[in-house]
């Protein structure tokens, strides 16, 4: 059921700026716990630069674990931004408006975090600096280009640059409402950044085309980004279970799964936090969930198919890794709650719309959904370093340390502190991309009832 | 008249007149169109028979092309209903000229089945191979039986999986044409009133009636989705991969899925096409219509190309003797000019024709390119399945391919089977379109209901009504 709320335009400047224009005193205590915690995983890199990479629980054979887990996780998270914006703004989608902005800002800061995870996790950051980019042309060093870890840089900056840029231009016209609302030293720093928007037919017109140019070849790179990630995993051929077909379209999918679900539980945390009750509403967080619904269920036959080749093989390693997977402890008991907790109890929740319309139940449904999708990149890496292959002389379980654990907790705690600080200087919700939806609502008569309507180009 | 082209107002009534007026009546091109399609599905069945007799059902190398006929057949005409599925799902205004035209696809399910029988034949069964049908390594890894295979795998799934298939395609062909035919009941004469009479099964469209309706056509709708995923994937592995050693390809599966939503798009959009120039039904046929699919069919050819290259590269890197094996034989060696064909028509040619929003925007356009989508995809499924069914019987229990076999080109009645049976579709989908509306008139009728046009500021536009 539609529950169209009807806004003046300024009721919509009210309510999306109050953040901006005068921030509550939660806002700020929220703000320094989270900066507290950013703190420690700041302390902790620098302990484990400086100490060295023997502090956390690597080992050989299991060369990548917590950090590269996480990151796998927050280029995950990431491709919510364009699977949300630019296909719905693409595809013209009217319950969009709302979620779009959130979902390219959370693009934008997971990219960042994300990238700073496998240059922490190599113990020596600067050495990443000649690993990734051909500058030391004197001394013979180059980067081998046929590896797709030397991707990964090039396709995540690209990712960063033409996402931030997405953000940019759907923030202009806003930008402009907030120059004109603004005094003193913050009129001048928004009249610098709207870019003399004035809102002339031709600026919208440019705008709209950059929108839809930006959306349209950021689309390629989303793909391309998770698929390079996964490529660092599957071309190689010495470590069971990663030489897979599927993992470049396996990893996407999973991805735009877990970035929906925190689209999710991000806009549903917005509703709450800055009272948006008008903006955010049931019928938009029950639309995501019919598409998480169809998202997650094309996720789990990309899942079937990865593990059901897997046994196909009739390959003893790849057998016994899979048997180490589900059966051996302590992995059999991550596997139980990532198949529980990444599918089968929030999908089956969603198939009841009193699910998808309630804000508590479809928070917990999303965290999840993360919960389980992080699990899932867990037990990709470790299970199959940690057993005991063909090309490896050893073989050793793999425990975190506390460093690790603080990294990647504090990275979770970044990344709200950075949308949190955004939103105090930009309004999370696109205002201009409202007050369109206001403008183009309309209504059709059919006998006696009234059908929500929408005015529409041709 | 719109810039589209279209004009805006059909009355309800107009339409059904027109609609029921053309239904009536059996033109002399379609009836020779009839004619034609049933000679060559006659001499298909010649061509089957003289297969049969001549080479028998041991060695699978002489049906290779019947079985890549087979995989085209539910590719295209099998996966066409799925437009009207998901179009109805997202609710799209512009599906509603189309949804009828993809659906009468499911009679095609029929002559698929029946054509898919002699395949179980060649297939041997799981024991003492790879198959999906979990078999588990000597020694067991997993403390199972050493030889776990299901009963009856792969055959006896693999059948009823097609059958259900086609059950539930043809389930949702009748169930979604039930109000259509209400109205013939009620305004056809003759055979025609007596027809909608049995089908329309007491409908009154009371509310209830209509609940209940819509709450089925959603819930085939989406047994169809799962079934159609579930015989593409079941038939290329087991009809297929698993018929040459080594090849062990987890995206296969999902590649070949994303080919049949493909194929289904451009063989909708291809008929709709057809229909509309031969048809004369401009009226009700838009560019809109063309549009909205050429979007997605320009995603999903780009996927096409997205899933193949995700494979390769895998293959590419891995250059192990298994891999290298299968890229000789599917795509480098044999049948290599088969496979570069099939890229052009798969990939480059769509990609380039729908690539160009003037050309999206057109009635020309989007069947062009679907026209190169399904002849590639017939370029494609030669390549896969006459590779496939050329390994011979004693190599598939092999964990590699040692030996690529050479091209197997096809002879006269190879030729009869493919086109025989490719007309046989065509043959049974026009005589499906005299028994049933080629229009799914009762959404048309919504659609008419929930559009207007109104005037906004200095301009007209149109307010199309979203219902929950």
């Amino acid at each position: 059921m539609q529950e169209r709320v009807t806004l003046t335009s300024t009721q919509i400047n009210t309510d999306l700026l109050r953040n901006v224009l005068k921030a509550p005193l939660w806002y700020w205590l929220l703000m320094g716990f989270l900066a507290s915690i950013t703190l420690a995983g700041s302390i902790a890199v620098g302990f484990m630069v400086n100490k060295g990479l023997g502090i956390t629980g690597l080992n050989r054979p299991v060369m990548w674990g917590f950090l590269i887990t996480d990151f796998v996780f927050w280029i995950g998270i990431s491709h919510a931004g364009v699977m949300l914006s630019a296909i719905l703004r693409l595809s013209k989608a009217e319950w969009r408006r709302p979620a779009t902005r959130a979902s390219e800002v959370l693009t934008v800061f997971s990219l960042m975090i994300a990238a700073l995870h496998p240059v922490i996790h190599s113990g020596r950051p600067w050495r990443t600096l000649y690993w990734a980019f051909p500058y030391d042309f004197s001394r013979g060093i180059f980067p081998d280009i046929r590896s797709p870890l030397i991707w990964d840089p090039a396709a995540i900056f690209t990712y960063l640059t033409g996402s931030t840029l997405f953000v940019i231009v759907a923030l202009v016209p806003d930008l402009g409402v907030i120059r004109d609302r603004t005094t003193g030293i913050r009129h001048h720093i928004y009249s610098l950044m709207a870019m003399g928007w004035r809102g002339t037919p031709r600026q919208w017109k440019l705008q709209t085309i950059a929108g839809f140019l930006l959306s349209a070849l950021l689309l390629p790179v989303f793909v391309s980004v998770h698929s390079i990630v996964s490529w660092d995993f599957a071309v190689q051929i010495g470590v069971e279970g990663w030489h897979a077909t599927i993992f470049a379209p396996y990893f996407v999918i999973g991805a735009v799964f877990s970035g929906v679900s925190a689209v999710v539980t991000m806009v549903i945390l917005m509703r709450w936090m800055f009272k948006w009750e008008a903006y955010i509403r049931a019928e938009h967080v029950d639309a995501l969930g019919r598409l998480l619904i169809a998202i997650g269920t094309a996720w789990l036959f990309f899942f079937f198919l990865e593990f059901s080749m897997a046994l196909y093989s009739l390959e003893d390693q790849e057998i016994a890794l899979r048997e180490m997977q589900v059966f051996t402890w302590p992995y059999n008991m991550l596997f139980l709650v990532f198949v529980v907790t990444g599918y089968l109890f929030p999908v089956t929740m969603w198939l009841f719309r009193g699910v998808r319309r309630n804000l508590v139940l479809m928070l917990i449904t999303s965290l999840s959904v993360n919960v389980g999708m992080w699990l899932e990149r867990f037990l990709i890496i470790i299970p199959s370093l940690a057993r005991k292959s063909p090309l490896s002389f050893d073989w050793r379980s793999y425990h975190p340390s506390i460093v690790e654990i603080t990294i990647v907790l504090s990275a979770f705690a970044t990344v709200f502190l950075l949308l949190l600080v955004f939103a105090k200087v930009f309004p999370l919700i696109p205002l201009f991309d409202v007050k369109e939806g206001q403008t183009l609502a309309d209504n059709v008569q059919i006998g006696r009832k009234s059908v929500p309507a929408l005015r529409v180009e041709e | 008249m719109h810039s589209n082209g279209h004009l805006a107002e059909v009355t309800e009534e107009e339409f059904t007149q027109d609609v029921l007026g053309r239904h009536a009546t059996t033109g002399p091109r379609y009836r020779r169109l009839m004619w034609i399609t049933g000679l060559l599905f006659v001499m298909g069945i010649a061509g089957f028979v003289l297969r049969a007799v001549t080479s028998g059902f041991d060695e699978r190398e002489p049906w290779g092309y019947f079985a890549a006929t087979v995989a085209f057949l539910i590719t295209t005409a099998g996966a066409a209903p799925v437009v009207a599925v998901a179009l109805r799902l997202v609710k799209a205004h512009w599906r509603r000229a189309m949804t009828r035209i993809a659906e009468m696809y499911a009679a095609v399910g029929v002559l698929t089945l029946l054509m898919f029988i002699p395949l179980l034949f060649l297939v041997p069964s799981a024991a003492g191979r790879r198959t999906l049908w979990f078999q588990d390594t000597d020694p067991p890894t997993l403390g199972l039986h050493s030889s776990l295979i299901i009963p009856g795998a792969p055959h006896v799934w693999v059948t009823l999986q097609i059958a259900l298939f086609v059950l539930v395609s043809l389930a949702l062909l009748r169930l979604s044409a039930r109000p259509d035919m209400a109205v013939l009941r009620a305004r056809a004469s003759g055979r025609l009133a007596a027809w909608g009479r049995r089908m329309s099964a007491g409908w009154l469209g009371t509310q209830k009636q209509w609940t209940v309706f819509q709450v089925g056509v959603g819930a085939l709708g989406a047994l169809f989705f799962i079934m159609l995923i579930g015989t593409v994937t079941l038939y290329c592995i087991d009809f297929g991969m698993t018929l040459v050693p080594g090849w062990r390809d987890s995206i296969f599966a999902a590649q070949q899925s994303v080919n049949a939503l493909q194929g289904g798009l451009a063989t909708t959009v291809l008929t709709l096409w057809l229909v509309r120039r031969y048809g004369k039904l401009e009226k009700y046929i838009h560019m809109e219509h063309f549009w909205g699919a050429s979007k997605i069919l320009l995603a999903l050819t780009l996927l096409w190309f997205y899933f193949w290259w995700s494979a390769f590269i895998i293959f590419w890197y891995g250059r192990q003797p298994a891999e290298q094996a299968v890229l000789q034989l599917l795509m480098f060696g044999p049948y290599r000019y088969v496979f570069i064909l099939a890229f052009v028509f798969c990939f480059i040619a769509p990609f380039l024709t729908l690539l160009w929003n003037g050309v999206r925007r057109s009635t020309w356009g989007p069947p062009l390119a679907s026209a190169f989508i399904l002849i590639g995809i017939l370029l494609d499924k030669t390549r896969l399945y006459v590779a496939a069914y050329s390994v011979p019987n004693d190599e598939i229990t092999a964990h590699l391919l040692e030996k690529v076999p050479p091209t197997n080109y096809p002879d006269i009645i190879d030729l009869m089977m493919v086109v025989g049976a490719i007309s046989g579709a065509v043959f049974v989908y026009l005589v499906v379109a005299r028994v049933i509306p080629v229009f799914s008139m009762w959404e048309m009728t919504e659609g008419i209901r929930l559009r207007a046009v109104r005037p906004f500021l200095k301009t007209k536009m149109v307010v199309l009504g979203k219902p929950d």
